[in-house]
Order: structure tokens, then C-alpha cells, then sequence
């Protein structure tokens, strides 16, 4: 069984990805939004979440209305970074947890919920600027 | 508000957007506009929009900012500058709107 630990709603402006990128977190105007998850990301270390469920919405990030799903759920080993039409930003594809995927789905489908499940999903910046503003990442 | 109508009219200008998340097809579009636009069937009235970067008529066309904002990056067009348009500034008057002036 697993328990909540913690929930947090973030922004995930796409221009604080190329911020991110470019190494502004000091720049003036930018200082500000990055100082405000120093805390965010001290608080995460102290709860050692063991993972991450990520709601977003997709931009076109990996779907297109060809064929559009209400809900999708990732349930992956790894998930790979979107080139959203800028080239692929310089960060480590996504470790999934398959099984806990697995679990969470059988339960979603279970109570009704219509989802499409993605065995591959590449993740954008509705994902990623949340990840990388409140987690620090290694290469894999 | 962008629904089920909506997208199935702008279906060919998305779809077209939408291919830009490919690096060649960037390449391509930046070799050859008419040709790249060609592919996609779209009207004359949607090529003539696309080849004037008329944010607005593709919006009102049924163009989705979500799949707009990469034809955008491809034409160095990003969301000031769109939005500048659509509301008949220049971006440096759009910008003096803003807190971060050196926003692009």
C-alpha cells in the first residue's frame, strides 16, 4: 500500500525551461521564481518521496488530435524528453516505475476512469519544468 | 473556446504545425515553405496565412496555439511576439506592458 505523502501545484510556463537551460536562475528577473523552490526542493529531500505522480496537460508535446485521449497514464520504465519544436532540451530522459504504473492503472480502470495507457510517452514542459524546479537530476 | 469543430477546421494547419517537432522537417520548411505546405493540403487561404505569419486569421481558422507556437519557433516567432500581433502592437510597445522587459 502506498501513502501520500506531500502535493504541490507549480507553474510550468515553458519559458522557464529555456531559463533553466540557459543558466538564469540569477538573472533578475528570473530570481525570483527559481529562489521560491529552494525551499520546495529542501522540503522534497527531507520526505525522500519514493515517486513522483506528474498530472499535466500535454501541449502537443507527444499527442496530436489524430487521436486524443481525455486521460493517459504513463506506465514505463523510462519516458523520453519531447523535442516540442526547439530541438530536445539538455536533460536525462524520465525513470518510470513500472509497477507501480501498473497498479495505479489497474485501479483508475477499475473506477471507471477512461485512460489510455502509453507503454511510450514522451514528456514536455508541462512535465519537466515541475520536475526540474523541484528536484535536482543526475544523468542517468 | 477550442473544441471538437474547432480542431476539425483547423485540422490541416495543426497537423502541419504539428510536424515541425521533427528536426528535418524544420529543415525542410525553412528550404522550401511552398513546397513543405504542399504535403498538407492545406487551402490557399491557409498557405497565404501561414506565408504571413497572421497569427490572429489562424487562430480564427481554427489554428491551435499549442501546435502555432511551433510553426512560431521555426519563424522566431515566440508567444510576445504572436501575441504583440494579435493585438496590433509592435512588441516593443507589447513589452513595455511586461515586468521583465528583456522578455522574448
Amino acid at each position: 500500500m502506498s501513502r501520500i505523502i506531500a502535493g504541490i501545484a507549480t507553474s510550468h510556463v515553458p519559458a522557464i525551461g529555456g531559463a533553466y537551460d540557459r543558466g538564469a536562475q540569477a538573472d533578475p528577473d528570473w530570481k525570483p521564481l527559481f529562489d521560491a523552490y529552494i525551499p520546495v526542493r529542501a522540503w522534497l529531500r527531507q520526505l525522500r518521496p519514493d515517486v513522483a505522480i506528474v498530472v499535466y496537460n500535454d501541449h502537443g508535446g507527444d499527442f496530436f488530435f489524430d487521436k486524443y485521449p481525455t486521460f493517459a497514464i504513463g506506465a514505463a520504465d523510462h519516458y523520453a524528453v519531447a523535442d516540442e519544436g526547439m530541438g530536445i532540451r539538455p536533460l536525462p530522459r524520465v525513470r518510470g516505475h513500472f509497477e507501480f504504473s501498473r497498479s495505479l492503472v489497474h485501479s483508475l480502470v477499475y473506477d471507471e476512469f477512461d485512460l489510455t495507457v502509453c507503454q511510450e510517452l514522451a514528456v514536455e514542459h508541462g512535465f519537466l519544468v515541475p520536475m526540474h524546479l523541484c528536484f535536482e537530476h543526475t544523468p542517468d | 473556446m477550442f473544441d471538437l469543430r474547432r480542431s476539425h477546421q483547423g485540422y490541416r494547419i495543426n497537423k502541419m504545425c504539428n510536424s515541425l517537432i521533427v528536426k528535418d522537417n524544420r529543415a525542410a520548411f525553412q528550404a522550401d515553405e511552398d513546397a513543405y505546405m504542399q504535403r498538407f493540403g492545406l487551402s490557399s487561404e491557409e498557405q497565404q496565412c501561414i506565408r504571413e505569419r497572421d497569427w490572429a486569421r489562424l487562430v480564427q481558422l481554427g489554428g491551435n496555439i499549442y501546435f502555432l507556437i511551433k510553426l512560431g519557433f521555426v519563424t522566431q516567432n515566440g508567444l510576445y511576439r504572436m501575441g504583440a500581433q494579435m493585438r496590433g502592437e509592435t512588441l516593443e510597445d507589447f513589452l513595455k506592458t511586461r515586468h521583465a522587459k528583456g522578455a522574448r
